[in-house]
């Protein structure tokens, strides 16, 4: 396990998800990579029951990069790494945490493989609609974020605007022996700012037409307010 | 002296088929110009038919003498292209000849030549490429040797030549010479590398040295650099033998197997892979039987280099990636990293 960043990439107005993901795959084809396969992050989200106080949304993340684990992430930051068992587990716990099936999201996509680098091209989605593109570039040979920011940086600038910084989880943790779980975690942030921004987008479009459907957007939002106030 | 009949040959035979042209140019135009008596014989003459020429002549007497006069033209210009036919033929046998004495000098291939389906096999030009690829080789084989013979990557002293001195000492004086080797880092004493490996211990405290010896008395040293790398090292007294390099997460112990190291298995990742290979340049370039420890010290300096590996940019295009690679290479001399394909 090497040290991996996730991206959103901006859509530029006038263009489809599908035509940017597709221009991302032929640059890097042009670049060299190969295709190993493809891949899928999904999310479920799980709301406290009312004995539970104050309320939680737990998040339950599967990554097909660690096929047979579960990672559950409470929202005051709490990540717990299980087997995929925890899943019918849940289910009997319906009491405590009950899911809600509309807010279930995914990454999904192909797998590249360039020299070292592990990049993924995930199209993010709710249910059956698009909401944007994650990248996720793994850098397999070391396993110390600073060591080899600098690195990815200069590898990401090949073909997607380089960031300037680090995800804002990872800065934290530039010197520490980088795990599963902060890929996790840096996916269940960006899951979380994408829920935002559609939240917002919704409530917007819809607040002065129809009273009923801002009152079944607040909830989502709440839960994406809560989460930057843990970290 | 081939060459030369082979020209002269060919221009004899040049001139000779350029005078038949000329020659029959004027025959036809002779045979065009000269029968104008009716259409009858004009046809005739267009056809060039010598013997149905013969037969038009025989009107009146002023065609007749013109027609002797037709007919002597003709025969000129006949027995001229008759001669100059005989040069031509000469000379095609002439090259004929050559052309065999060339087949000589090339051995078989030279019937490849003379293929029929020559355009369609392309047995005649991979030949020639073959021809070149040798003589390259060869090329690049007396270069090679000559710089090998110059810097003696060869770690033992026992050649052939001591070899042969031995032959000769046991039969001049019937009894065999014990040979003796000369004292080179091989045989040193377990206590005596285990002090100098704490030596280095002290000096590079980010390199933690583990000794081990599943090997008998032969140590192999497992270091750990930093949080960057792992490296295994087959000592044979204090000779370096063997270098693997691997990523910080992988492991040299074999699953199931107490005090197994593996030294075989590759690193699954390019850049370690490079490094292994590097490092073991290195133990070449360093190699010094008798200064041992300080051969090892400067190879462990070396080694520790690596610390940067992944933050380091290269020296010379100062980009921290070529071909997806950090650059994995260090200069001996001044420890400065660079790519593989900028190294000074």
């Amino acid at each position: 396990m090497g040290v991996v960043s996730v991206h959103q990439y901006p859509i530029p107005e006038g263009k489809s998800g599908q035509q940017v993901i597709d221009h991302l795959v032929k640059c890097l084809e042009t670049l060299g990579a190969t295709k190993t396969g493809t891949f899928c992050v999904d999310c479920e989200t799980y709301y406290s029951g009312p004995n539970i106080n104050p309320s939680r949304v737990l998040n339950i993340i599967h990554n097909s990069e660690h096929p047979a684990s579960c990672f559950a992430l409470l929202d005051t930051g709490t990540c717990l790494v299980c087997d995929t068992n925890f899943d019918q587990l849940m289910l009997t716990m319906s009491g405590l945490y009950h899911s809600k099936k509309s807010t279930k999201m995914e990454s999904k996509g192909t797998r590249f493989q360039l020299g070292d680098f592990i990049v993924k091209v995930g199209s993010v989605s709710i249910g059956p609609s698009f909401r944007g593109i994650l990248i996720e570039v793994e850098y397999g040979p070391c396993v110390i974020p600073n060591y080899c920011w600098d690195l990815m940086k200069e590898f990401m600038g090949g073909f997607m605007s380089s960031p300037r910084d680090p995800h804002q989880y990872l800065q934290g943790k530039m010197n520490d022996i980088f795990t599963p779980i902060d890929t996790i975690q840096q996916y269940n942030d960006h899951f979380n700012s994408i829920r935002k921004s559609t939240a917002a987008a919704t409530s917007t479009a819809s607040t002065p037409t129809h009273q009923s459907s801002s009152g079944r957007s607040t909830p989502s939002a709440g839960i994406a307010q809560s989460i930057p106030t843990k970290q | 002296m081939a060459d030369t009949i082979n020209t002269e040959a060919i221009s004899g035979g040049l001139k000779a088929v350029k005078i038949i042209r000329c020659l029959v140019r004027d025959l036809f135009e002779l045979l065009s110009d000269g029968t104008n008596f009716n259409s009858s014989s004009l046809s005739n003459s267009e056809n060039g038919c010598i013997s149905s020429l013969n037969a038009v002549g025989g009107g009146n007497a002023v065609a007749e003498s013109k027609e002797d006069q037709f007919v002597s033209n003709l025969q000129t210009i006949i027995a001229s292209l008759n001669s100059r036919i005989r040069e031509l033929e000469s000379s095609c046998t002439l090259l004929a000849h050559s052309s065999s004495q060339i087949s000589l000098n090339l051995g078989n291939s030279a019937l490849l030549g003379q293929d029929p389906a020559f355009e369609r096999s392309l047995i005649y030009s991979s030949m020639i490429t073959s021809y070149r690829w040798c003589d390259k080789m060869l090329e690049y084989a007396t270069h090679a040797n000559t710089i090998l013979s110059q810097n003696s990557l060869k770690r033992s002293h026992f050649n052939s030549l001591t070899n042969a001195t031995l032959a000769m000492n046991r039969s001049q004086f019937g009894q065999p010479v014990i040979y003796r080797r000369k004292t080179m880092g091989h045989n040193y004493s377990a206590p005596q590398v285990d002090t100098l490996c704490h030596l280095f211990q002290r000096h590079f405290p980010d390199m933690t040295l583990e000794i081990v010896r599943p090997f008998g008395a032969n140590a192999v040293l497992k270091i750990t650099l930093e949080r960057v790398l792992k490296a295994v090292i087959v000592l044979r007294g204090f000779i370096i033998e063997w270098i693997m390099v691997k990523a910080y997460h992988e492991e040299f112990e074999v699953e199931n197997k107490y005090n197994h190291i593996d030294i075989w298995s590759e690193s699954r990742y390019e850049v370690f892979r490079k490094v292994t290979n590097h490092a073991n340049a290195a133990m070449l370039h360093f190699y010094s039987p008798l200064h041992p420890d300080l051969a090892v010290r400067s190879f462990f300096q070396w080694l520790h280099s690596y610390s940067s590996l992944f933050s380091k940019p290269c020296r010379k295009c100062e980009c921290r990636l070529q071909d997806n690679l950090p650059p994995t290479w260090r200069d001996v001399r001044n420890l400065e990293a660079y790519h593989e394909l900028c190294r000074p």
